[in-house]
């Protein structure tokens, strides 16, 4: 009798280990991408869509005002949102990949251009056109989205997404800076000389309070900015192939070296460095960055800003990084999905939620937004749409950051020539290219 | 009738491990045997694993940027531990000499506080501390009349750079348990030394350190094994930096699974650390018999 009762229990305890265990290990099998039934199920009549969206993006009232729109003619669809704390594109996609393998698929994710060819070539991505012909009022105008920015999103004939946000690089300046060095903002076409005369110019050091000319961009997306008005760049036009052997992209690189250590106009780059605050509290007169610092100027209240172009070198280009919000191919929600993505490209969906932090892709609400932008030279943003050519990312994007962002810092630290470390670094990105 | 409750006993103890086993299955053994197995197969998280055999150890043998890390990771130890146990052992040393108790507490709580404080945000506040040209340090190096130092930019300057901070952070927890060992030393073997003309020195070697030894041990293996899988620290301060200078193991088995995707050689080097540490820790348990007093009589 006790025999049997002590068999029991321990049966009792070896089932309540597998149960236990088999709960942990989730329900993917080999890493298979599979939605599962709490984020993507029906409940009482309503489809349930999540969405990957953080709340840097989008605040909860701006989502809460978003939605009531959207469910005033999708009143069956409730959106639940996930925000997803990273540092930086990479690691962003990398905690999407890592809930879609664990199981917890969403149905709708906020992806910028650095991470749709990693998506879609792993074939996670929901092909759009089917449902743009079966719900053709749930898209708004798509002639209205700029077709350049919206392109990132349409490749292999089939369309992933609707572009909602996008934001380039130009030059950013103190104006309070430039009246001081008594310099006024230079025109569009100004050239390299210019720049390191308006560098020296705007470096001084009054009474121990140094300020700087020029911090610089040490992140892929804004040295790839100045990479291309040298005529250089990152990777070949097939993106299977690393430049940064070029002599065009040596010297640019070696430029960035020389301002902090030849002609002492920049700091040198702090790994946990705030451009957008060094920018307004004077220690540095210009920076390059795109739309995003106004959202720091606007709550810190600083005005003395201007943009222009960034200098012309061998050419003058603008870069641009683009985002949208495509379906993943495994929701059980696919039309629900589709329509939330939709939506999110509208007019109501810009207005709302683009005012500092990016610009938008309607070129309907471009014209109306981007006057409103608190800088003299704000059509420099309109104008660079037409002209702008897209940031590189392969599917490969987040190990070919890394790869570039480490042989930067050792070339902004002077531990590495600039025609070491950019060898250097072809090499190891070529590498990560040819890995299938 | 021996026999049943032997058994019962037997079953008994099964029951109350089954918590801590059932812990221990899930998040260690589970994962280790998983690693194992993954560090032979490519692996994205994607696409299901793929068996690739001996390719990811060709890989291992001939990535020259591994060895790299544990060349930085060895430095890390050779730093971290040996000041973190010097140092610990003489912040406690200090804190429990002959003063009031509310100086006492005010030690405890100032030298512990930094532990409780979260890394990701005080390390932001560090790295401005180390600016180059706007950092506090530099400007009162500068009134003293001393040249910046590129705290986060030399390969060189950047270890003790990491070490300062790590012992402002960590220094708490090998300073608690010093603090705990000496309390449990009786104050009657220090009157009795006293009585017998021992004077402070000889009674810190010769008392002190033998009935310290087995905490000193802990903090020993347990400072070592931090140090060698050392990631907070560099990671963020430094982010590794410049270039792969202050990159460790641990960083670079993060940078290998979640930026290259590669998993399964991600595990192999995973199982490397693990075997080191594991080697390193068998070491010093079976030469701690020849240093390590456990006879408190």
């Amino acid at each position: 009798m006790r025999r049997t009762r002590s068999v029991a229990v321990l049966a009792l305890i070896l089932s309540l280990l597998v149960s236990l265990m088999a709960a942990c290990a989730g329900g993917s099998k080999n890493g298979e991408a599979s939605a599962s039934a709490d984020t993507g199920g029906a409940v009482k009549g309503k489809q349930e869509v999540t969405i990957v969206w953080n709340e840097g993006d989008v605040s909860n009232e701006q989502l809460k005002v978003l939605l009531e729109e959207f469910n005033k003619k999708n009143s069956d669809i409730k959106v639940n949102r996930i925000s997803v704390t990273s540092n930086g594109w990479a690691d962003y996609f990398n905690k999407i990949q890592t809930m879609i393998a664990g199981g917890k698929a969403p149905d709708v994710i906020r992806v910028a251009i650095e991470g749709i060819q990693m998506f879609a070539k792993q074939d996670l991505l929901l092909p759009l056109d089917d449902y743009m012909e079966k719900f053709p009022d749930a898209l708004e105008n798509y002639e209205d989205l700029h077709p350049k920015l919206q392109s990132p999103f349409v490749f292999d004939g089939k369309t992933y997404g609707f572009v909602w946000d996008w934001n380039n690089v130009v030059m950013h300046f103190n104006t309070d800076l430039l009246k001081e060095a008594g310099l006024p903002v230079p025109p569009s076409d100004w050239t390299r000389d210019d720049f390191l005369r308006y560098a020296q110019a705007l470096t001084t050091d009054k009474g121990g309070k140094k300020t700087f000319g020029f911090a610089i961009p040490n992140y892929y997306f804004g040295a790839s900015a100045w990479l291309f008005n040298n005529e250089a760049s990152v990777l070949d036009e097939s993106m299977t192939s690393s430049k940064l052997d070029d002599p065009n992209a040596i010297e640019m690189m070696q430029f960035f070296q020389d301002l902090i250590y030849k002609y002492k106009v920049s700091p040198v780059p702090n790994p946990k460095s705030d451009m957008i605050n060094d920018l307004i509290s004077g220690r540095v007169a210009m920076i390059s960055a795109g739309k995003w610092p106004f959202g720091t100027y606007d709550k810190t209240k600083f005005k003395a800003i201007d943009i222009q172009l960034l200098p012309k070198f061998k050419t003058q280009k603008v870069i641009f990084g683009s985002g949208a919000f495509p379906v993943l191919k495994s929701t059980k929600q696919p039309e629900a999905a589709f329509k939330l993505a939709a939506f999110l490209s509208s007019s109501f969906s810009q207005k709302t939620t683009l005012s500092n932090f990016s610009i938008p892709t309607r070129i309907s609400v471009m014209k109306e937004v981007l006057p409103k932008t608190p800088a003299e030279h704000w059509q420099v943003y309109a104008d660079s749409a037409d002209i702008a050519q897209p940031v590189e990312a392969p599917m490969q994007y987040g190990e070919i950051e890394g790869i570039f962002n480490r042989y930067m810092s050792s070339i902004l630290s002077n531990q590495m020539d600039a025609a070491t470390a950019m060898k250097k670094a072809k090499t190891e990105i070529d590498a990560a290219l040819a890995k299938k | 009738m021996r026999m049943r409750r032997s058994v019962k006993d037997g079953f008994a103890g099964y029951l109350f491990l089954f918590p801590a086993l059932l812990l221990f299955i899930v998040f260690v053994a589970e994962p280790l045997v998983v690693s194992v197995y993954l560090s032979f197969t490519q692996y994205n998280v994607i696409t299901p694993h793929r068996w690739t055999g001996m390719d990811n150890l060709r890989q291992f043998w001939h990535d020259q940027r591994l060895g790299l890390m544990y060349g930085n990771t060895l430095k890390y130890v050779l730093i971290l531990v040996p000041m973190h146990m010097i140092l610990g052992l003489l912040l406690a040393l200090g804190a429990t000499r002959s003063i009031s108790s509310r100086w006492k507490y005010f030690y405890r709580t100032a030298y512990y506080f930094p532990v409780l404080v979260t890394s990701a945000a005080v390390a932001v506040a560090w790295s401005f501390i180390y600016d180059n040209d706007f950092g506090v340090l530099n400007y009162l190096l500068g009134l003293l009349g001393i040249e910046r130092i590129p705290w986060l930019q030399s390969p060189k300057w950047v270890y003790l750079a990491v070490a300062i901070y790590s012992f402002w952070k960590f220094v708490g927890n090998a300073f608690l348990y010093y603090v705990i060992g000496l309390q449990n030393i009786p104050r009657t073997l220090y009157e009795a030394a006293e009585i017998d003309g021992a004077s402070a020195a000889q009674s810190f070697f010769r008392l002190t350190l033998p009935m310290l030894s087995p905490t000193i041990f802990f903090v020993l293996v347990t400072t070592l094994i931090g140090a060698t899988q050392i990631f907070d620290e560099p990671y963020l301060i430094t982010g590794g930096g410049p270039g792969d200078a202050s990159r460790s193991v641990n960083m670079y088995i993060y940078e290998v699974a979640f930026q290259h995707h590669e998993m399964g050689y991600a595990s192999l080097v995973s199982i490397s650390l693990f075997l080191i540490i594991l080697l390193v820790t068998v070491l010093q348990f079976r030469f701690s018999r020849q240093w390590v007093s456990y006879n408190q009589e």
